[in-house]
């Protein structure tokens, strides 16, 4: 055992007004690609070399150079077309696809990003991708959708199947190629990203063969992450994922007060379901951080929800993280809360004897 | 005035089809870009309020005034400026926004209500979110509101449920009525949750549609995210104007339709492919087939705002195509 606790950012953060105007530019075909790529690499090692400074075990550049998590990966894919921005929640919007033709790989999106953070940075990297299932779910299924939906009226099982090949697609053509040579070019520990996995209960055998689909043949470390998610869905299907680490939003519905009884942590009682109930024993990576909030959450409260994920995981299984990409806060106040859950984790580990 | 149409249909089969078709629009229209990005630089108070509140004005009026083109029976208020259907409420003091929590199968999140005491006073509730304002006074108006059940099935409470019922009650029937005083004579209640859920509370449904049946306020039910195949009875006991389908989810060949006024979701809106007309008519015709129906209306299956504005404001013209050519 290392009884160790790791820590990890989840991906994305916001990306400062300077680079996120160039970003603005280049997509309105106002600036060229060299010039963006200048201030990416720069605002790049500036946030790995602060992660590393706030004491990060696993590192990226939060994702500078791209756009967004769904955008950067239908844009370098054959067969979509942008439709255009649909809400999120709120005042929150992302640029949404459609697929009107089989999806095909014409170049591996992630590779150069993955090279340079990696030359970079001293502590490991983790590079996050977006997997199959979210960026189907997310897009206007249309080449599928007209195909499975001739002559009949059951629309029901039309979607269902159109879905299915259209994530089998993805699976195969896309993303376990771009896995299998950033493997092959150094990345020990991929993220999957499946925000969109348990939005759909009906399709969980989907997104898990397509999950399982991306990892075939592929020896670096492939972790899963997923959010705002009902976790009673996935906890039947959970060990059926070729994985050995979960990473999971909690704070986001737990209280802000203190205590690590099961009343006060209402937020992280799926832990008992997924590890308890259902027997799973990799690895998880526990959301101590609400990326929807400025409030900062102090390092007693990320101490006691530590604490208590303790009760249902070992501590060399344990990874510390916030809930999700910290992009919809401002640089400064993700910094602040990351230094805060390093904080929180050095705590926990004092009172439960752990190292750090 | 009231405006009626009444059709003849001979289909190839030389059937008579004698019915009344309308069509309209339901739930939250979206804002085009340039209104997403003042909306956005308002929040982060970039903008001034004169320049914010012009935005906001402009596209309120762009989808009265498509509707009014397009002829819908009602004009729907666009409701594009508010944040989910359920925020208007937290006007109401004693209910707050809880976490942000996914919209059934969409990725979209909403903030539940968070309801934990008993609230006295229910006044005002849409201050700030209705656009009778700009409505034209020769037609007649309809909104989208969360029904009972679904709206029940959203709070975080810690209340006894008997309490909770009757709020959620009190709140209904004070939004119902605001409503209606500011002109709206017809009000869709989302209620997606009663064709979702597995395990349908019948109890709870009838304890919560009682009073709201009394009122004497006409109101749809709109049905969403769901199928309506073994819930038709029940749909049909809750006094509504007009049941609607969302032939998305439903197989249609495997439900009765004891309504004699239906609204066929006949649009999808969480799909941009434009549906193709034969299919419509087909669907039309196989509903109409299995009921008593007197008036078929046409409409999207759930929001349009789940489409990018270019897309919504396309299938809207669709929509006003579509009765226009099932009345040829």
């Amino acid at each position: 055992m290392i009884n160790i606790l790791r820590t990890q950012e989840i991906g994305s953060l916001r990306k400062p007004p300077e680079l996120m105007n160039l970003w603005k530019k280049y997509i309105a075909g106002k600036t060229e690609y060299d010039a963006l790529l200048q201030n990416i690499r720069r605002t790049s090692k500036y946030i790995v070399h602060t992660l590393e400074k706030i004491g990060l075990t696993y590192v990226w550049d939060g994702e500078m150079h791209r756009w967004e998590m769904y955008y950067h990966p239908v844009t370098n894919i054959n067969g979509f077309e942008l439709a255009g921005q649909v809400r999120i929640f709120d005042n929150r919007y992302f640029i949404k696809g459609i697929v009107r033709g089989k999806p095909k790989l014409t170049c591996n999106y992630y590779l150069n990003e993955f090279l340079f953070v990696k030359s970079i940075a001293s502590h490991p990297v983790k590079i996050p991708i977006t997997g199959p299932y979210t960026i189907a779910d997310w897009t206007y299924n249309e080449y599928y959708f007209k195909k499975w939906s001739r002559n009949t009226t059951d629309l029901k099982l039309a979607e269902y199947k159109s879905k299915e090949e259209f994530v089998l697609d993805l699976a195969r053509e896309v993303i376990n190629p771009i896995l299998k040579e950033l493997s092959g070019r150094g990345a020990e520990r991929i993220q999957i990203d499946e925000p969109a996995a348990t939005t759909h209960p009906r399709e969980m055998d989907i997104f898990v063969e397509g999950f399982n689909e991306c990892v075939r043949g592929i020896s670096s470390t492939v972790t899963i992450h997923i959010c705002y998610s009902d976790y009673t869905i996935l906890a039947p299907y959970i060990n059926e994922l070729k994985t050995r680490h979960i990473a999971l939003e909690f704070a986001n519905r737990d209280l802000w007060t203190l205590g690590t009884k099961n009343s006060d942590r209402p937020g992280y009682k799926d832990l008992k379901i997924i590890c308890k109930e259902y027997g799973y024993d990799g690895e998880i990576g526990l959301g101590v951080l609400d990326v929807h909030t400025d409030k900062l959450e102090p390092p007693d409260l990320i101490k006691d929800r530590i604490i208590y994920a303790l009760k249902y995981v070992d501590p060399d299984k344990l990874f510390i993280n916030p809930d999700c990409g910290l992009r919809t806060r401002q640089l400064s106040i993700a910094f602040k809360k990351l230094t805060n859950m390093i904080e929180g984790v050095k705590l926990a580990c004092k009172e439960m004897g752990i190292r750090f | 005035m009231v405006k009626y149409i009444i059709i003849l249909h001979v289909n190839d089969n030389f059937n008579i089809w004698i019915m009344r078709i309308e069509a309209y629009l339901t739930g939250l229209l979206p804002r085009d870009d340039d209104t997403i990005d003042i909306f956005k630089r308002w929040e982060r108070g970039e903008i001034s309020k004169e320049v914010f509140m012009e935005a906001k004005y402009k596209i309120i009026k762009f989808w009265i005034d498509l509707q009014s083109n397009l002829d819908f029976e009602y004009i729907h208020d666009p409701q594009c400026t508010w944040e989910d259907l359920y925020r208007p409420f937290t006007n109401i003091s004693g209910v707050d926004p809880g976490p942000l929590s996914r919209y059934f199968e969409n990725n979209f999140l909403f903030r539940k209500l968070v309801i934990n005491s008993i609230i006295d006073r229910i006044d005002n509730i849409f201050n700030g979110y209705l656009s009778y304002n700009f409505m034209p006074t020769n037609r007649k108006w309809k909104i989208s509101i969360p029904g009972p059940y679904s709206l029940y099935k959203s709070i975080i409470s810690n209340l006894k449920p008997d309490d909770l019922i009757n709020i959620v009650i009190n709140i209904v029937v004070s939004a119902l009525k605001e409503l209606y005083s500011k002109g709206y004579s017809l009000v869709d209640l989302f209620e997606p949750w009663i064709v979702y859920d597995k395990f349908l509370d019948e109890n709870l449904l009838f304890q919560l549609y009682a009073p709201i049946r009394k009122l004497g306020i006409k109101y749809n039910i709109y049905t969403f995210f769901g199928s309506i195949a073994g819930r038709e009875n029940i749909l049909s006991r809750l006094g509504a104007e007009a049941v609607s389908i969302d032939i998305y989810e439903t197989n249609i060949d495997n439900i009765r339709v004891p309504f004699d006024r239906v609204i066929i979701g006949i649009l999808n809106a969480r799909n941009t492919l434009l549906e193709n007309f034969d299919f419509i008519e087909n669907v039309v015709k196989k509903i109409y087939k299995r009921g008593i129906i007197n008036t078929i209306i046409l409409s999207t299956n759930c929001d349009l705002e789940f489409l990018p504005f270019k897309y919504a404001v396309d299938k809207a013209d669709y929509l006003a195509q579509i009765k226009r050519r099932l009345m040829l």
